[in-house]
């Protein structure tokens, strides 16, 4: 267990920038997922703290130390992959017991080792077993186990659950989330999947064309999303955003389709206008931060889908030339094509500067 | 579209698509079909796609048609224990459980009275003493672990999602989800105590795998 830190790093492929000037700090015993879209640079961003890929300009330190000029076997740290690459004619406890038989462990140094590893992860009765009598989870834990024993700085891991099916991917993040707590290791794990990040990170740093946009708590990165792409990118379904903007005198934020006006405080105003941008805005309001009005109050939409998803259902109203998608339990029942008034959490929208993409609040 | 053909067939379409765009797409897709009035056999392994586009859901495992239905009902009532556990999600959570004389279900690690027509008529549908338990994320509720008689676990791992926060809870030798509220906190190795909305609760035939209540 160690601390990882990325100081500065630039990593050009040609003319294409893939990582521009990335600083990001993993503390000690945390687990922090950097989470992007695909070609947003992250496995690249891995490659360069295993040492697999020279960087152009930076430093990365294990421990404090620089480690820049050291080979990627030299920073023992434990690289696991989608693939798991396991030894198909090796038992499961062969393949865990692999790095340590390297390493000329003693038998019974590698018995006690095996079997603590096989204990945390749950894979005690599939010792014997080769990887082509297991699960995808199953393996996934095996690739894992090798890593474990090797006692690494850390561990990067690199999209592991994609090839998983999804409940099995529910199962592993939780699962991943408990090894990685009794462990009491360093993790630094990759994705493109949003509810992963939300979900197992202690700190997410949401990465974009090769720029950090947000590093934080998950909550909050879901509360308070610094920039349009953060907020787009985070939640599931997605923010609503709106073209708008604001009406200093009556004051209201404006649709600008001219579908709707929402009428906001004066202090909610001159926060927006602080910024000295009033024209070119977006409103941002998450699904299950809009209501459908109980009498003639809010603004007036129709029922365009009705997607039923069991434990709440998901409506798109059409409001204007915009689609607002709103989530309601599963008990409110409207058709398709009805007519309604949507409402909003006023404590809870969003409104960005459609300029410089950054939040205003 | 502009064949105009009698039936639409697809075959996972969104499968490639990013989740946001996937997002809009289903309902975009879902407008098409009812705008069009188009008939439209739509094949996927994704429930989520399965639950918001269909007017019905029929779900197929290893060849056989186990299940066919609007997708609440489907939902609701799931009529083979692979249904329960392929819809939804977080999946269903499941325990062994058998029900004795006194009309009390013995789950591993929790016991619970049921009503006594509901008992009545698992006991008319099963075929042997063994039973599955399930109950959704949605239908627990969590509070502390001071309130006596509920059924008592232990937070496994905390899962927030922004919008709702999934608890892995250990409940005796099961493992539940619960989904809460994200403004609900507890923390790991916290004990808490769980009550099951009893109304949606799911009693399977642990061998025919079929439903009993």
């Amino acid at each position: 267990m160690s601390t990882l830190s990325l100081e500065e790093v630039t990593k050009r492929f040609g003319s294409n920038v893939a990582l521009n000037n990335v600083s990001l700090e993993v503390h000690d015993r945390e687990f922090v997922v950097l989470l992007g879209p695909t070609g947003a640079g992250k496995t690249t961003l891995l490659r360069c703290v295993a040492g697999l890929e020279k960087m152009d300009s930076g430093d990365v330190l294990i421990g404090g130390e620089n480690v820049k000029a050291q080979a990627p076997a030299e920073r023992d740290l434990a690289f696991v992959f989608q693939n798991y690459a396991l030894y198909p004619r090796k038992s499961v406890y062969q393949n865990i017991a692999f790095p340590l038989e390297a390493r000329r462990a003693s038998k019974a140094e590698i018995e006690v080792e095996v079997k603590k590893v096989a204990e945390v992860l749950h894979i005690e009765h599939l010792l014997e077993r080769r990887p082509i009598q297991l699960s995808g989870g199953e393996q996934q834990r095996v690739a894992l186990g090798r890593a474990m024993v090797r006692r690494p700085h850390a561990f990067l891991m690199d999209e592991p659950l994609t090839n998983l099916d999804f409940k099995l991917r529910t199962q592993m993040r939780s699962e991943l989330k408990r090894i990685q707590r009794e462990l009491n290791e360093t993790f630094f794990y990759v994705t493109n999947d949003q509810v992963e990040a939300m979900s197992m990170a202690d700190r997410i740093a949401v990465l974009n064309k090769g720029v950090i946009q947000q590093v934080g708590m998950p909550q909050d990165v879901y509360d308070h999303p610094t920039n349009l792409f953060v907020a787009g990118f985070i939640g599931n379904p997605r923010m609503n955003l709106v073209q708008c903007s604001l009406d200093t005198n009556s004051p209201a934020l404006v649709d600008s389709g001219g579908a709707w006006r929402l009428p906001v405080s004066t202090t909610f105003r001159d926060q927006i206008a602080a910024g000295g941008n009033t024209d070119a805005l977006l409103f941002g309001v998450r699904p299950e931060d809009v209501s459908i009005s109980t009498d003639d109050s809010g603004i007036p939409g129709d029922v365009y889908v009705v997607e039923p998803l069991g434990d709440r259902i998901i409506y798109d109203i059409r409001v204007g030339t915009s689609i607002f998608k709103v989530k309601t339990p599963p008990t409110y029942r409207i058709q398709s094509g009805s007519q309604l008034n949507l409402c909003f959490n006023l404590d809870r929208v969003h409104v960005f500067d459609a300029k410089t993409q950054q939040a205003i609040f | 579209m502009v064949r105009q053909p009698q039936v639409f067939l697809m075959d996972e379409p969104l499968t490639n698509l990013d989740a946001g765009l996937r997002a809009d797409m289903r309902a975009e897709l879902k407008h098409l079909q009812s705008d069009l009035g188009i008939t439209m056999i739509y094949v996927t392994h994704d429930q989520t796609e399965a639950m918001s586009m269909s007017q019905r859901i029929a779900v197929m495992n290893l060849g056989v048609l186990q299940q066919v239905g609007a997708p609440l009902d489907i939902y609701e009532r799931p009529a083979t224990l692979f249904v329960a556990g392929f819809i939804g999600n977080p999946p269903m959570s499941f325990s062994d459980a058998t029900l004795s004389a006194d009309n009390v279900l013995h789950g591993a690690g929790f016991t619970m009275s049921l009503p006594a027509e509901v008992a009545a008529q698992v006991r008319q549908n099963q075929t042997q003493p063994n039973l599955v338990f399930g109950v959704r994320a949605e239908d627990i509720s969590l509070m502390n672990a001071s309130k006596q008689d509920a059924i008592r676990g232990s937070v496994v791992t905390v899962e927030p999602l922004g919008d709702e926060t999934i608890y892995t809870l250990k409940v005796g030798e099961a493992q539940f989800y619960a989904s809460t509220a994200p403004t609900v906190r507890f923390v790991p190795d916290e004990n808490v105590a769980l009550s099951f909305n009893m109304d949606r609760i799911h009693l399977f035939d642990a061998q025919t795998q079929k439903r009993v209540i």
